[in-house]
Parts: C-alpha cells; structure tokens; sequence
C-alpha cells in the first residue's frame, strides 16, 4: 500500500474528531494567552507592556558632595590625584551612571520607569499603589560612592528600599535589578582598592597612581555598557516576556497531550477491526506504525505552528533564528512522537487504555509541573531545576526558551542530546515490547 | 487439487481451544457456509484460513500453496468481510473505499473505476460524500461488503454480514451474494442465520465447540435426522411426571427442556397433540403455545448437538 495513503488516511481519521482537534490546536492558544496575560508580572520582562513604577528620593546634594570628594582629594595623602581632570569627574559621575546610563537605558526602562520625588510625595504614591516601591538615595550618596571608586577609602552606603504592599515578586525583581548595578560599583572599587594595595607591598604606588586614571575610567565605561546590565538581570540571561515563556510552556503541554491522544488510534483500529482488516489486505504492521508516528510527528509541528504563529501576529513575540526554531521543532516532534509510539505499542499489546488514560489524566501534569510550563524552573526547588530539563517536556521548553534568548544551538546541544536520546529510546523500547508481547504473525 | 484446503487446523486461546482440528475442502466458485452457534469457532476458523490468525497446528492451502509460507498469494485474491463494521465511521464513505482500494494495491484509474462500479453493486452511489457515521446499520454493513469487493477478490469471505439488519439491506446483501457467486466468485458465509445458509450455500458446515460435527448440502444434512417432527409445548409448569408421561406416548423418541418449553422429538403425526393434550388434563396443568417443527438445519443442529443455533 501507498505510505502517503496511509498516513494521509491517519490525518483525516486524526481531523474528524473535532473535540480532540480543538482541545490540542485551539487551547494552547488560549491557554496560553490567559497565562501570560495574568501571570506576566512574575517575569522581568513580563513589564514590556507595564513595566514597573518606582519612586526615587535622592537626600543627597550632588553639588554638596562633589565640593566634599574635591575638599577630600585635596587633603588627600594618598598621591597626586590631580591628574584627574573635571573630564574624569564627569566621565565617572555616579549619579550620570546610575540615572542616565543605567535607568534610562532602553532596556531597564522597559523593567522599570522612575520619577524623582520628596519623601513625603513617594509615600503618598506608595500608599494610593501608583508607584511599587520607593528607592531612598542617602545623604552623601554621591561622595560616599565617588569617594569608594576614587579613592582607597570605603564608605558604607545605606541604600533603602521601600516596598508596597501585594507587589513583591515585581519588587524583588527590581531590587534584583538594582542591586546589580551597585554590585558592579562595589566590584570596581575593590578592583581599585586591590590594585592600590598591590602598589604598596610592591612599593610601586607611584606606577599604580599614574595607571588608577586609566582603571577608573575603563570601570566606569564598563558599567555604563548596556548589555553588561541587561545580561546581568534576575537570569542573568536576556530576559524572555510572559507571552513568549508560556507560548512555549503551553506547547510543550499539550505536546504531551498530543502525544497522549495519538496512542490511543491503533488500539482503536485493532477494536474497530479496520487494523486486522489491513493486515488481511497485506499492509505490514510496521507501515501502520511508522504512520502512526509519522502523522503524530507532522500533527506536533502544525500544534507547534500554529502556536508560535499566533503568539507572533497577536503579541509580536519572537521566539529566535527561524531555521534554529525549525530544527528544534522537528528535533522535538521527532522525540515527543517517539513517546507517543512508545504509549500506542502499550495500549495495543495490552489491548488497553489503562497506561494511556493515566498519562493523559495524572502524569501530563506531572511532568508539565516538573518541565516548567506552569512556572518558570529558576523558581522550583533544586532538585527539579536540575531534572526539569532533562525529562522531555522540560527539554522542549529549556530549547525553545534558549533560542528565544538568543542562545546558539550550539550551546542547547546537552538538551537536543538528550531529547533525541530519549525520542530514540521510547521507540527501541516500543520496539521491544512489541516484539515481546506478539507473536509471529497473530493480531 | 481444491481451491482451499484446510487441514487439521487447531487454535488455542490460554485453556480455551476454540478451534479442535478442523479439516475441510472448498471447490473454486462454489458458496461455502459454516454454520454454528456463538463461540462454535466459526471466526477464528476463518480468521485463520484469511492469515489474520496463526494455526497453533495444521495447515491451509491455497490453489496448493501453504498459507503460513506464502500469505501474500491469497491476501491478494481474497476479500473479508467481517462480523464488525471495520470501516472509518468518520470518513465518507468514498475516502473509506479510497483507503481500502489503496489497500489492495488498487490506484488512480483503476480505483476510481472500482468505486464507481461498487458502490452502484451495494446500492450507495448517491451517498458517496456522506460520513459512514450517518449511515442506517444496514447501510453500513453495504459498505462493509463494498470495501471486501473492490480489488475483484476470487474468494470472499463473509463473517455474519447481515447481523442487526433490517429485512431489506439483508435481501440487498443475499442477493449481491448471489450474484457474485454467479460470476464465479468464491465465498465462504458464516452465520446462524439457517436460511441464509439454506439459500446461499452449496455445502455447509456445520461447527460446534470449535469441531465440525456435520458437512454436506441441505438434503444430505436432512437425512442425518430421522424424518421426525418436533412438538415444541409450552406448558404452565412442567414437572417430572410430565415429561415421565410423555416419554411413555408410544413414537416419542426424546423429551428435553428449554427455555420452559417442552421439546418433544417424534415420528408421529400432528395428532399425537390429543394425548398431549390428555396428560395436561391429567396433572390438572394447561397447555400454553404450540409448535410443530418440520426438519430443517435447525433441527439438524440440535439433533446434533442438543443446542439451538441461536438465543433468541
């Protein structure tokens, strides 16, 4: 018999059930649209559309401050520092850094908008909820960092964050945020301060002096590089939005699910007895497997499809370098219909649904869980952030994740590894069990 | 050398043997029955002899070549029609046609001609579109013999096909038997239905507890049973000095009881009915229906066997 017939006869028994078509092509969408409207706020970049409000109170005076840290250069023993020009003031003016290079980069304002306010002001914001949290710059803010950058001093910086109330995953996202650019400060000056004290044991201060000009500026180049930020967020990972995690979250769900309806179409066959009637007209039992997987293989791409499609034309998501997504589509197909012969070779030597009804009702949501559609797997407990991606489901949804961010195939190859390990595992063990349970030649 | 010959087939299902060493020749172009009761083994008889099933034991021939070595030969000539509607019920019926006709190696043209020239065969050409799911069962079981049909098979073989039918798709099905056998088709009929068997059949075999216990045409099965008739009295309630006393009219041969109704096996004439009757009168019992059998496959199958051929 023609294979295209036969699989062709697979896709339209496959089609004519309604039901079954629309719970496996329409409910990704809508599930996944519903999830990533509602549950956007717990991704950083969920905030495209509304990112978060902040109020920043600055209770220092920067004028005050740069006339203190010249007044402490010139009391200063520690060398001449005047080699530092008012070009270098500027060029490593923290404020200039944390407002202009920082906040107002492109990015992090698509995270987080801020307004400057008095205290009293921010508190009234807080309280009436149009702002998340408050930021409270402290007094001497700008010398006390300067003074740690510039020189081998350190002073503490007491920075307050005020957080509202039923807004705390956002807000940790932003004192994450935050917390990275004054990590970086603070790397810097004991970069300087290592550097310093190198000098001296090796009584080389002068040497470090003439180069410590050249170091400060290169940190505070380095810190206002956008993407040392960007990639140094709560991920530390180019940040994917809510409708782009669950568009894939949700497919690789009902990944399953389709895996899942598919195992049960030979068993049916064989009650139906339209599988031993092809057998009696000579089609080998092999030729029907092999369409079964491959109209499940061909059945997952247009379920992946038609859910990166409409995730592209309603939200303008992108989920990464095209052939890149082709080939993972196919890779993932290609392992989730392995699954799903290995379920069809169990109903049809059992000659029953029980395996292929508790997969469908109880372990989907399992591995769903495990695998990451429902929450992302950084928020998981340990042991599942390390197994997540290594079960199939979880495989898929690191995959796509990492090409939505960005990432090489190159670099997601221990995952399309192991998705293609398990895809060839679930047919060899189709295979076996198949080849165990039946007998030569009775159906 | 005949068409198929069986021979000394056997089959087990774990304990059950469903099948005990059956044996039989079919001549080419004759119309075969194997008549018998649920669970006589008919199914899994042919289930073997179409390579659907493996004989535990035995072989089958087909025009001299076994079965088991060579399958492909008679998958080619042959169309089944099973006891089950195996047909997509989703589809229409032309994409079921389509399918099967691609099945039997069956392309383009060719196919296209076919399921014209069988769907005008069982009555079905303006329902072609139409999803099977929308079809009356008797339409169905149409179709189910329509797919069997399409490569021109030279043996058919039929499992029940016109089981929950109504009066008039069963005649469209006897008669497009009929005629296929006129064009020299093959067919091997089960059922339980005796009439259908008497009708079609030019041999029949008939199965109980997976043996056959008798073969031959409709005249040759008759003069297995004495030219008897059998009375079949229902009684108010029947107890053991009933059945003593009728034992005793002189030209019973056997009493047995079913379903609470008397069985009587008898070479006299309707007017053993008096003394019947006089027994009833008797005991004080009355007498609720009568029925007075002639001998037929019915009654050869329980003389043979002390079983009905059918609940019913």
């Amino acid at each position: 018999m023609d294979f295209l017939k036969l699989l062709r006869k697979d896709f339209k028994v496959f089609f004519s059930d309604p039901a079954s078509v629309s719970i496996l092509l329409i409910m990704p969408i809508v599930l996944s649209s519903i999830l990533s409207l509602a549950l956007g706020g717990t991704f950083s970049s969920g905030v495209r559309t509304s990112p978060v409000p902040i109020a920043i109170v600055k209770e220092y005076d920067k004028e005050v401050d740069n006339k203190l840290l010249k007044e402490s250069f010139d009391k200063s023993n520690i060398g001449n520092l005047e080699q530092m020009d008012q070009d270098m003031f500027d060029k490593f003016d923290i404020e200039k850094l944390f407002f202009d290079g920082f906040l107002d980069n492109k990015d992090i304002k698509s995270l987080i908008t801020y307004e400057i306010l008095d205290k009293k002001t921010a508190y009234e914001k807080l309280d009436k909820g149009k702002v998340y949290s408050i930021l409270i710059l402290p007094e001497n803010f700008s010398y006390d960092l300067m003074t740690n950058m510039m020189t081998p001093y350190r002073n503490k910086v007491n920075l307050e964050f005020i957080e509202g109330q039923g807004r705390e995953i956002r807000n940790t996202m932003v004192k994450s945020i935050i917390s990275q650019f004054f990590d970086e400060i603070s790397s810097s000056s004991v970069m300087k301060n290592i550097l310093i004290e190198e000098g001296i044991k090796r009584d080389e201060l002068d040497k470090v002096i003439e180069v410590l000009p050249q170091f400060i500026e290169e940190q505070g180049n380095q810190n206002i590089e956008k993407r040392e930020f960007i990639d140094k967020t709560v991920s530390r990972k180019t940040p994917i939005t809510s409708v782009q995690y669950y568009t894939i979250g949700m497919l690789a769900m009902f990944m399953l699910f389709t895996a899942g309806s598919h195992s049960y179409e030979l068993l049916n066959e064989k009650k139906q007895k339209t599988y031993q009637r092809q057998i009696v007209a000579g089609v080998k039992l092999k030729k029907i497997l092999l369409s079964q997987y491959v109209s499940a293989v061909l059945f997952l791409i247009l379920q992946q499809s038609l859910l990166f499609i409409f995730s592209r034309l309603v939200f303008k998501s992108d989920f990464g370098a095209l052939p890149n997504l082709i080939t993972l589509m196919i890779v993932s197909a290609a392992a989730m219909a392995g699954l799903s012969l290995l379920l069809t070779v169990i109903a049809f030597v059992s000659e029953n649904y029980a395996v292929s009804s508790v997969f469908q009702n109880v372990l989907i949501y399992v591995l769903a869980l495990l695998g990451g559609s429902y929450l992302p797997l950084e928020v998981m407990p340990k042991i599942i952030q390390t197994i997540g991606p290594f079960i199939l489901n979880g495989g898929i949804v690191k995959v796509f994740i990492q090409n939505a961010m960005g990432v090489s195939i190159g670099k997601m190859m221990p995952y399309l590894i192991s998705l293609i390990i398990q895809g060839v595992a679930f047919l060899v063990a189709g295979i076996i069990i198949l080849s165990k349970k039946r007998g030569v030649s009775d159906v | 050398m005949a068409f198929i010959e069986v021979r000394n087939i056997e089959k087990h299902y774990k304990e059950i043997k469903a099948v005990k060493g059956v044996s039989f020749d079919i001549e080419k172009g004759k119309v075969i029955g194997l008549l018998g009761p649920n669970g006589a083994g008919k199914s899994t008889t042919i289930s073997m002899i179409s390579t659907l099933l493996k004989p535990d034991k035995g072989e089958v021939f087909f025009e001299g070549e076994s079965i088991l070595k060579n399958p492909i030969k008679i998958q080619k000539k042959l169309g089944i029609v099973p006891q089950e509607i195996a047909l997509y019920e989703s589809l229409s019926a032309y994409d079921n046609l389509e399918f099967w006709g691609s099945a039997y190696g069956l392309k383009k043209a060719k196919l296209k001609e076919r399921i014209k020239e069988v769907a005008k065969l069982i009555g079905l050409e303006d329902r072609l579109k139409k999803p099977v799911k929308s079809f009356s069962g008797g339409m169905k079981r149409r179709l189910n013999i329509g797919v069997a049909l399409l490569h021109e098979p030279e043996l058919l073989i039929m499992d029940e096909p016109t089981v929950g039918i109504d009066p008039q798709s069963r005649n469209h099905i006897l008669d497009t038997v009929v005629k296929l056998n006129e064009k020299g088709m093959t067919i091997i009929y089960t059922s339980h239905y005796m009439e259908e068997v008497e009708k079609l059949c030019d041999k029949i075999y008939i199965m109980d507890e997976g043996e056959i216990v008798a073969d031959g045409d409709i005249d040759q099965l008759v003069n297995l049973v004495p030219k008897n008739k059998v009375f079949k009295i229902g009684f108010n309630k029947i107890n053991d000095d009933l059945i003593n006393s009728v034992k005793n009219i002189d030209g019973v041969e056997d009493v047995k009881i079913k379903d609470g109704i008397l069985i009587i096996d008898t070479n006299r004439s309707e007017k053993m009915i008096n003394e019947l009757v006089d027994i009833a009168s008797l005991y004080k019992l009355s007498i609720e229906s009568v029925d007075i059998q002639r001998v037929n496959l019915e009654t050869v199958f329980l003389h043979l066997t002390g079983k009905a051929l059918r609940d019913e």
